[in-house]
């Protein structure tokens, strides 16, 4: 299978220095702000609207949004945008949950330390599993889709460029911590939302939407047909597995405690909403590719081809591969450095304070220096996982029962004074173990579903049956 | 037998066998489908993923027909790429074959569209809504009660 390359080798490593340079450049900067552990972690617990509107929505937006939403249109073409936009409920549901959670851990970390205070050891040893597998796997899709798009536009081998963005963003992570990821991500979420109106309006110049209707009329009629089962029923399982990340993910949570109280619900609601049309924009340029005449022959690539092909159609081939490039990069450095920053707190506090130190004091200087080395260590992790370059759907799509099992366990344990903790466990491990049974045996599209189905049932019952009492105030001490 | 084993005729039926197969083999494309990579599969999703071989630098051409005789035969892709991926099929069977320029068609193969029972779907559909409710339904719920409480 070949398809021509948009930029030269030499372009491709001259763009990979410079913002790879800019970046690291920027998180030293910004990094001389975090005076102590908190503030590398947290950011002084000081972030105020615009910013912590844009990094919610630039963490939110990542090579999945631009790169899997062109492939869910390509695949199931109007329901399919339609899916991946459903992820946007769930930073609006998240927004009244920031109050909440800010109100009961004013001096929180981690979303771990609200398991460990709200349901005990076991369900927290659970949580962390959970918790670290989709992160990890997040991580490892980023950094697949990162060696994939530069080995697609440059030709520049995918392990180079996948070492490459992994080391940059552990380089700029490292040295600024919170202060350089929501820095960063204010840049990035400029950046990405002009360049996806560049690249849309550019789809409309070569044809019309009439013109695209009839052409998938004629050739692709089940991407606008009502019922094509799949595509129905991956609008439930992408918005529950939306929930699911977003509700338990440390990623959220440590911007819910880097934020200003009376900032985090309105500036997860906003990014939301500055979030739901963006895989609209991104799927819509896919469901051109028929009717322009592009030829996809790998479907992970169908929005950097389209774009490239449409942007490089009037002779500005190597414009539209920088354009394309540096969207892209954008995106995928704004989650790949969430990622590492959340989950390196959640190993430090939760992994090696709470775990290997059982709680016992440690100083100001072990705690930051356990924290870089949680940060490059998950970096590692995460670029041994890409070496093998998996199917990048698969990857993430298996974590996504596993996340949606602790949809309700989260709601009950924020806002339910009494309830059943075995049974919230049960809730976990059955929603996951009955989530990946059902991606094994009916398919992907369901996972999700059937994961929250199963949790919510048990959660429930864990209301009326031998429910424990717990005091809100015991989530207050936290050391 | 229509034609019994002493007749010339019989003689003649096994020399058309005999070179008909030859010439299913010598006349068989060079270019063939490597994926699917059996004569016929079953997808759910309305996709159809082409992979052939073949030379670098060669103009292919794939089309898409209702049967394996290939009238009122669709082309749906001519250059000079190595795959395809095609999406979009509503229920069906549909048949491929993929040729370089000027040489044989490929062996045939059939991507047979099944979707879900329309009922387990429509069930699944229904317990998506009613989940999708009660979560939030609990969600706003437990956030007006508690909005005006302090932390006790």
């Amino acid at each position: 299978m070949n398809q021509s390359h948009l930029l030269e080798p030499v372009t491709g490593i001259v763009l990979l220095v410079v913002f790879g340079g800019l970046w690291i450049a920027l998180g030293a900067w910004w990094g001389r702000k975090a005076k102590s552990s908190e503030g590398f972690m947290l950011a002084g617990r000081n972030v105020g609207l615009a910013l912590g509107t844009a990094t919610a929505m630039a963490t939110w937006i990542t090579s999945n949004t631009t790169m899997m939403a062109p492939v869910f249109a390509l695949k199931q073409g109007v329901w399919g945008l339609l899916a991946y936009s459903t992820a946007s409920f769930g930073l609006f549901l998240f927004a009244p949950m920031a109050m909440r959670i800010h109100k009961l851990l004013p001096r929180g970390f981690t979303s771990g330390d609200f398991f460990r205070l709200r349901f005990g050891n076991v369900a927290w040893g659970i949580f962390l599993v959970i918790s670290v597998v989709y992160s990890m796997a997040w991580l490892v899709t980023m950094a697949i889709a990162g060696g994939e798009l530069v080995n697609a536009l440059s030709g520049i081998s995918y392990v180079t460029g996948l070492t490459v963005i992994m080391a940059v963003c552990i380089g700029y992570t490292l040295f600024g911590g919170l202060f350089a990821v929501i820095g960063t991500d204010f840049i990035q979420s400029v950046i990405i939302l002009v360049g996806i109106v560049v690249i849309g309006v550019a789809v409309l110049t070569k044809t019309s939407v009439p013109e695209m209707a009839a052409n998938l009329r004629a050739d692709q009629p089940g991407l606008i047909a009502f019922f094509m089962p799949v595509a129905l029923l991956a609008v439930f399982n992408n918005m529950f597995f939306g929930f699911g990340e977003v509700f338990h993910n440390n990623v959220w949570w440590s911007r819910v405690f880097a934020m200003r109280r009376s900032v985090a619900p309105k500036a997860f609601f906003l990014a939301g909403l500055l979030w739901f049309p963006i895989p609209i924009a991104a799927g819509f340029i896919a469901l051109s590719a028929g009717t322009l005449g592009i030829n996809v022959v790998n479907e992970n690539m169908t929005g950097p081809l389209v774009a490239s092909r449409i942007m490089g159609a009037d002779g500005g081939g190597t414009v539209a591969g920088v354009v394309i490039f540096v969207v892209l990069f954008c995106s995928l450095a704004s989650s790949i450095d969430s990622l590492l920053a959340a989950t390196s707190d959640l190993l430090t506090r939760d992994g090696f304070e709470k775990l290997l130190r059982r709680g016992r004091a440690v100083s100001e200087g072990v705690r930051r220096n356990v924290g870089k080395y949680a940060i490059v260590g998950t970096g590692l992790l995460g670029w041994l996982l890409a070496l093998p370059r998996w199917p990048i759907q698969h990857a993430l799509f298996l974590s996504g029962p596993l996340v949606a099992s602790v949809i309700w366990p989260v709601i009950a344990g924020l806002y339910w004074r009494k309830v059943n903790r075995n049974l919230v466990i049960a809730a976990m491990l059955l929603g996951s173990g009955t989530g990946l049974y059902a991606y094994f045996e009916i398919g992907w599209f369901t996972a999700s579903l059937i994961s929250v189905f199963v949790s919510m049932i048990l959660t429930v019952a864990g209301r009326f049956v031998k429910p424990e009492s717990f005091e809100w105030k015991g989530l207050g001490a936290n050391d | 037998m229509l034609i019994r084993r002493s007749s010339p005729y019989y003689l003649l039926f096994l020399l058309a066998v005999v070179v008909g197969g030859l010439a299913g083999e010598v006349g068989a494309g060079d270019v063939q489908f490597t994926v699917p990579g059996d004569a016929e599969s079953v997808n759910s999703e309305g996709v159809v993923s082409l992979v052939w071989d073949g030379k670098e630098g060669v103009e292919y051409e794939v089309q898409q027909g209702d049967s394996v005789l290939f009238e009122n035969a669709k082309v749906r892709y001519a250059g000079p790429d190595h795959g395809s991926v095609l999406t979009g099929f509503e229920e069906g069977s549909y048949y491929f074959r993929v040729r370089d320029a000027g040489g044989e068609w490929s062996d045939v193969v059939r991507v047979d569209i099944e979707f879900m029972d329309r009922q387990q779907v429509v069930l699944l559909m229904v317990v998506g809504g009613l989940v999708f409710l009660a979560t939030v339904g609990a969600l706003l719920a437990g956030h007006f009660r508690q909005r005006g409480q302090e932390v006790a």
